[in-house]
């Protein structure tokens, strides 16, 4: 049953997302604080690994 | 739609505002008098914690974090299995291994469920299987803040 398979990028995004709504789930009051915390989370998250991903890219040439 | 929101966001505030009453009342109460309920609590959130994420929370009455918790550390463990991640036994040979049951384990209920969802094994020759064995770990250590949370909670140390 290994049916599921996903490349880099849409991994890096489904692991991103799941994570982000674990840690908006802390500490937050309202749902919309959640919501608004979980989305900033995603995008940091994106951000960051794409950022790393660039400066990673020269040393696999 | 947006009378739904707002009416899941008024719950939600409504849920917030019940439980900021009895831990200002816990203040002014004596804590000897506190104190033996309160651990038995704790003891009871930290077991359902563990064994199902989201029930220590939901056993408080938060139901939004309970359900935040349930998703992602289900959503995470469930989709490791799929991906064919690596699920660490107790009796590993090495000290990763030992670390990665740990970290697995966290996952309480989620954990067992790999006998019945992992027929096959893992499959970590291809790169989603190794993908796999991280969202597995991630769901373990996202089980565990949400736990910690639930406990404190119950203690009375976070609103």
């Amino acid at each position: 049953m290994h049916g599921f398979h996903v490349n880099h990028f849409w991994a890096m995004v489904l692991f991103a997302a799941l994570v982000s709504v674990a840690l908006a789930s802390l500490g937050h009051r309202t749902i919309r604080v959640r919501v608004r915390y979980a989305l900033w989370t995603l995008a940091l998250f994106l951000i960051v690994a794409i950022g790393i991903a660039w400066l990673m890219y020269p040393l696999s040439r | 739609m947006k009378a739904h929101a707002d009416g899941a966001l008024r719950a939600d505030l409504a849920e917030d505002a019940e439980h900021e009453k009895p831990a200002a009342d816990s203040q002014t109460a004596a804590p000897q008098a506190s104190n033996a309920p309160t651990a038995g609590l704790a003891s009871i959130v930290l077991l359902a914690a563990w064994a199902v994420p989201g029930l220590g929370h939901a056993l408080l009455g938060r139901w939004a974090r309970a359900l935040g918790f349930f998703l992602a550390v289900g959503g995470l463990a469930m989709t490791g299995y799929l991906m064919g991640g690596q699920v660490f036994s107790l009796h590993a040979r090495e000290s990763f291994g030992t670390l990665g049951f740990l970290a697995d384990a966290a996952a309480g209920g989620f954990y067992f469920l790999a006998h019945f969802i992992e027929r096959a094994g893992p499959d970590i020759a291809r790169a989603t299987g190794n993908y796999g064995t991280r969202f597995l770990a991630a769901a373990g250590l996202a089980n565990l803040l949400g736990l910690i949370d639930a406990v404190e909670t119950a203690l009375g140390r976070r609103g």
